[in-house]
């Protein structure tokens, strides 16, 4: 049997990340939550992760250097990124996935049930591709 | 004998008098040689019958010049006066006869006379009022606010204003004329606008710029403008710069910009709180009860804050539009203080703060708006518990004198750069410290408690060392 997909949820509104928490652990997610950016970084470094949900403006380290240094730094290149922003059309989507490698961007307020196909859909994306991540 | 003349023209009367006294003087000659002849004394009285009709020619010249001499008088006049170079009216003169044509060439004269007298009013008096015009439009120029410079063709300097020399940084203005524009220009900006001013080129149509000193906007952004000016001659184009400091302009622009930002950030996150929980209870079935009721919690708090933040937006675009006004009544002061100390209070112990009031031993009777008041003194209380640590400590003192009332917030927060307690009161300014970005918050609150210090007459004075706390006073006159 496959172990849990291990979601890292990186976001500073604790309200929010509890939510989040909440329903992708229902849905069988294996959720880790870190606080800022700077926690987000050390969970990646001491485990794996299938996917990181990651808030664009957090205090420290914030989304955007997050995903800069998961790419560059930790070179988690099969790592799947879904980054959400409380900021609207300031925010060039397209550039921003090419530039940081980021599979989705979601606009707050987003709805949880959304981010929870976005997810599905992603490791089935991914298992199509690489077998070994869903089925080890 | 010339007055009894004065009906006929001159041509008549002169002939008149020519054919008068020739003829009498032919008469008497012819008279007295033939009286003479029959005497046979013609010889002897050759002298009398010439002197006598002489006498009659002599005296009937006499005459005759005396018939003309006024108008050979005004011939010479004329004559004069139209050879004269500067054909002045002054020199011709009056006639002191007393007749018809005298009378006339007098009273042209006079009118003559009189009118260039008024010409010459006229003349001086519009020298005068051209002169006071051009110091007018001088001054004008001088006093513009916006920098005007005029250059030849060759782009040098032929005149400028004050403002000109100033935004140039170059209060020597006069040094200025004969010196290069685009030189001048190009040390108000950075790289990239010293390259939009290189390529202005010689295009006539009007051109415009914004100029940057650095990257940064706070150092100076300016206006310029370019118009080519050809005179009525079709010469060589002058051309006419204005130069506009924007700085200020371009820094609110950058405030709003931060605000709406801001306020979209602001918006979102209570509304994807309220939507995620909301959605989860509406999906999910089995969530315990006590869950359930932690999940509604939350989604009142998040419209609470929501609510709260619209509030605020509309504390705010009422004080842009001027339209905060007060309602002064007598206030239970230790009434409300007591009621925004408990709302408050709440937050203080959720964040384990020390949360203590200190009052003066008589609070005198104040008159003011409590609504206003109130929340001017939330908005002080809950940003000095927003921005003190976990286990700090915030105090709010109460003192009062005769005249006026002080209400101190005091914390042993994170405290106010010296670079930023300047900006504070400022709309939608938000430090960048860390700790400050960490919290939310507008940067709307303390305008707003600002304003309504000012609207009563009083005002909000500020302390701080930053890491180690600030006070903020509220202070008002008691009537």
């Amino acid at each position: 049997m496959s172990i849990a997909k291990r979601v890292l949820v990186a976001e500073d509104n604790v309200v929010l990340g509890d939510v989040i928490r909440f329903n992708l652990q229902r849905s069988g997610f294996a959720t880790t939550l870190a606080r800022n950016g700077n926690e987000a970084i050390q969970m990646l470094t001491e485990q794996t992760f299938d996917i990181l949900v990651t808030d664009y403006e957090m205090p420290g380290i914030d989304g955007e250097e997050l995903c800069h240094r998961v790419r560059n730094e930790l070179k988690c290149e099969s790592l799947r990124i879904v980054m959400c922003s409380a900021r609207g059309l300031e925010l060039d989507r397209d550039e921003l996935k090419v530039r940081l490698g980021i599979d989705a961007i979601l606009f707050k307020p987003f709805s949880i049930r959304e981010l929870t196909i976005l997810l599905e859909n992603l490791i089935i994306a991914a298992s199509d591709c690489d077998p070994q991540l869903v089925s080890n | 004998m010339f007055v009894a003349h004065h009906n006929r023209s001159l041509t008549r009367r002169l002939s008149e008098q020519y054919l008068l006294f020739g003829l009498s003087g032919l008469f008497f000659f012819t008279v007295s040689a033939v009286y003479l002849s029959w005497h046979g004394s013609l010889l002897q009285s050759i002298p009398a019958a010439v002197g006598i009709p002489l006498v009659f020619l002599l005296l009937g010249s006499f005459v005759l010049r005396r018939t003309s001499y006024w108008h050979e008088n005004i011939e010479r006049q004329l004559t004069h006066f139209a050879n004269s170079e500067d054909h002045s009216v002054t020199e011709l003169r009056p006639l002191p006869a007393t007749d018809a044509l005298a009378a006339g060439w007098n009273q042209l004269l006079a009118r003559i006379l009189e009118h260039s007298a008024w010409n010459g009013v006229e003349r001086r008096l519009s020298e005068a009022v051209d002169t006071q015009q051009a110091k007018r439009w001088e001054a004008v120029f001088q006093d513009l606010t916006d920098g005007i410079a005029v250059c030849n063709s060759d782009g040098r300097i032929t005149q400028l204003n004050r403002s000109f020399a100033t935004l140039l940084q170059r209060p020597d203005s006069k040094n200025l004329v004969g010196m290069d524009i685009t030189d001048l220009l190009l040390g108000l900006a950075d790289e990239n606008s010293q390259e939009q001013i290189r390529g202005l080129g010689n295009n006539h149509a009007t051109q415009v710029l914004e100029i940057q000193k650095s990257a940064d906007p706070s150092q100076g952004v300016y206006r310029l403008s370019r118009t080519m000016h050809t005179g009525d001659s079709g010469g060589p184009a002058d051309s006419i710069w204005t130069l506009r400091d924007v700085t200020q302009q371009k820094l609110a622009e950058k405030a709003r910009e931060q605000f709406v930002f801001t306020a979209t950030h602001e918006l979102r996150t209570p509304l994807a709180n309220i939507r995620a929980y909301s959605e989860t209870l509406a999906l999910a079935s089995d969530i315990p009860f006590e869950q359930q009721q932690s999940f509604y919690n939350i989604i009142n708090n998040e419209a609470t804050r929501l609510a709260r933040f619209v509030d605020e937006l509309l504390n705010i675009s009422q004080m842009e539009a001027g339209a905060i006004t007060i309602q002064k009544h007598e206030v239970q002061l230790e009434r409300l203080l007591s009621e925004v100390l408990e709302s408050q209070r709440p937050v203080a112990t959720e964040k384990k703060q020390s949360f203590d009031s200190v009052f003066a031993p008589k609070l005198p009777k104040l008159m003011a708006d409590k609504d206003k008041l109130a929340a001017a003194l939330t908005n002080l209380i809950s940003n000095a518990i927003k921005y003190t640590p976990v286990g700090g400590k915030v105090t709010l003192r109460v003192d009062a004198d005769t005249t006026r009332i002080l209400f101190l917030v005091e914390d042993s927060g994170i405290g106010i750069s010296a670079d930023d307690l300047p900006k504070l009161c400022g709309k939608f300014f938000r430090s960048g410290d860390e700790r400050v970005q960490a919290e939310v918050g507008s940067g709307l609150g303390l305008a707003f408690a600002q304003e309504v210090a000012r609207l009563h007459g009083g005002s909000i004075s500020i302390r701080s060392q930053l890491n180690q706390g600030s006070c903020f006073t509220l202070e008002l006159p008691i009537r």
